[in-house]
């Protein structure tokens, strides 16, 4: 062959070889756009039945015992909507797209959306409990359990995050009622669930976020503007209105009656973040005595009172959270392993979990308050 | 013998003179362009390498060519820039978001009224926002994605 020939032939092999790298790497952009769970849920969301205001009764408070036909009709009702939750739960990355530089002002549309879409499913897996499909009712749990941490995963406000531990407890709380008689072959498929879930909010990055929110906000938007413009309304006005809330005129008066000197304020509640990330990690008697010494700190700021978030109720919903979840798995590891098993776990508090046996199963109690009483977890379905 | 064989032919000897004059370099010339100008191209055996040569480099140009130009549509599609205009929010003027909004500062009021505020805020929200779906009763002649096929013959 000559010369020619054979840089001729290089060439087009050298051309068919681009072409062919360029087809798999436009085929993984356009599969990659699709990769992602809040797609799906926004079409959950679209398919979300048409409720009366009985349903609506039924899914915010399923009644205890076996779900009835009303309960049937309205789990079949939702086919669609939970159709597409399975799939946005399938996919790990979750983004809703949401605009961070909106400071308070963000919305946040899915939440109250998912929360049903939560309940929804619940009910559903309830059902099939009930029916006997204990697949069906170990999958569509384990789908809420991922959607409450996407709700929270990709931006987490304390308002997701909280949206999220609610999610959680409803879906243990349908889990748990059955899970003492599930087959080994769905307590199994349930572990590995667990295992798996994704990361979601937590107490420390929802604070992140709030300090963010409002006092990195705050401090960018004074900066920005002048004098002339509306910054008392948009700024502080925000942060203030409510019926309750103190007086815009007197915040600005304290706080030296000057655009810099509020922005000074702000400046100044840096530092209550810094210290207050350092002592979320504490048990919660050192953190209740610290965070009482951090806010005394900064009482003498002006716009504390109406800026800071209520730091406490936020910790006490997380440490019971934690804990639900904490006891969830290690329902699952008593039903397939025995009582003993209990003991591997801890609650939120660092003390282990206690098992005592009930005619219909088993029940698991921590030393974590939830609203002055322990987190318990009854759980039932026990086979006679 | 006769003598008419022994004499020499005059005629002989003027044809024998008549020999073919050498031909003058200016007919050379003439002959020499007329074949010039009917004469067939042929390829010398020197000249073949070159031209497999050249078609193969052009060839090879093309290639390069092609595989520049996808290469650089490729790179266009990825790294369009697109100019974004600002989506940064004009709040309203006096600072007041409606409750009807699922706004982050709403919902962090409701959470400092009490846990129950925000659940009811919540529950508002949901009530007035979902419900595309599904109108009461079952959709028995609706078929969507979650349809049984199997009782489509």
């Amino acid at each position: 062959m000559r010369y020619g020939q054979r840089l001729a032939g290089l060439a087009a092999f050298a051309t068919v070889m681009t072409l062919a790298a360029r087809l798999p790497a436009q085929q993984q952009r356009q599969e990659a756009l699709g990769q992602n769970a809040a797609l799906r849920y926004w079409q959950a969301f679209a398919h979300f039945p048409e409720l009366d205001d009985r349903q609506q009764k039924l899914l915010a408070t399923p009644p205890a015992g076996q779900p009835k036909l009303e309960a049937a009709a309205l789990a079949d009702q939702g086919r669609d909507t939970l159709l597409y939750l399975r799939r946005g739960a399938a996919i790990p990355q979750c983004d809703w797209g949401l605009h961070p530089e909106d400071g308070p002002y963000l919305l946040l549309p899915h939440l109250a959306k998912g929360r049903e879409l939560a309940r929804l499913a619940s009910l559903r897996a309830r059902v099939a409990f009930s029916q006997g499909d204990a697949q069906a009712g170990v999958d569509t749990a384990a789908d809420t359990l991922v959607l409450g941490r996407h709700l929270s995963g990709d931006l987490p406000t304390i308002i997701s995050y909280l949206v999220q531990l609610v999610v959680e407890r409803t879906a243990i709380d349908a889990l748990a009622a059955h899970l003492a008689g599930l087959e080994p072959a769905a307590l199994e498929r349930l572990e590995r669930r667990l295992n798996a879930l994704p990361q979601g909010g937590s107490l420390q990055a929802s604070m992140r976020t709030e300090r963010d929110s409002f006092t990195g906000w705050a401090i960018e938007r004074l900066r920005q503007m002048n004098d002339a413009d509306p910054w008392k309304q948009q700024v502080l006005g925000v942060m203030t209105a409510g019926g309750e809330g103190p007086d815009l005129n007197a915040l600005i008066a304290a706080s030296g009656g000057t655009r810099e000197g509020v922005m000074r304020q702000f400046e100044g509640l840096r530092g209550y973040y810094e210290k207050l990330d350092r002592i979320l990690p504490l048990p919660r008697e050192q953190f209740v005595k610290e965070l009482a010494a951090l806010d005394k700190q900064f009482e003498s700021n002006p716009l504390a009172k109406a800026v800071l978030p209520s730091v406490q109720k936020v910790y006490d919903r997380d440490a019971a959270g934690r804990t639900r979840m904490t006891l969830l798995k290690a329902a699952v590891a008593v039903a397939r392993g025995g009582p003993e098993r209990a003991k591997e776990f801890k609650d939120a508090a660092g003390a282990p979990v206690e098992y005592s046996a009930t005619d219909d199963g088993f029940e698991l109690r921590s030393k974590v308050d939830d609203n002055g009483k322990p987190v318990v977890l009854e759980v039932g379905g026990k086979r006679k | 013998m006769t003598e008419r064989n022994q004499r020499p032919d005059s005629l002989e000897a003027e044809l024998r003179a008549l020999v073919p004059a050498e031909p003058s370099a200016g007919l050379h010339d003439r002959v020499g362009r007329a074949l010039s100008a009917h004469a067939v191209p042929t390829r010398s055996v020197s000249a073949r390498p070159a031209r497999r040569w050249y078609v193969g480099g052009l060839a090879a140009a093309a290639c390069v060519v092609a595989a520049t130009v996808v290469w650089r549509v490729n790179r266009r599609e990825t790294h369009v820039a697109v100019p974004i205009a600002s989506t940064a929010p004009a709040p309203d003027s006096t600072g007041t978001v409606d409750d009807d909004l699922p706004a982050l500062a709403v919902y962090r009021r409701a959470l400092g009224d009490s846990p129950a505020a925000l659940d009811e805020l919540l529950d508002r929200h949901a009530a007035r926002s979902l419900g595309g779906g599904a109108r009461g009763g079952t959709p028995s002649g609706r078929i969507t994605a979650s349809s049984d096929f199997s009782l489509i013959r």
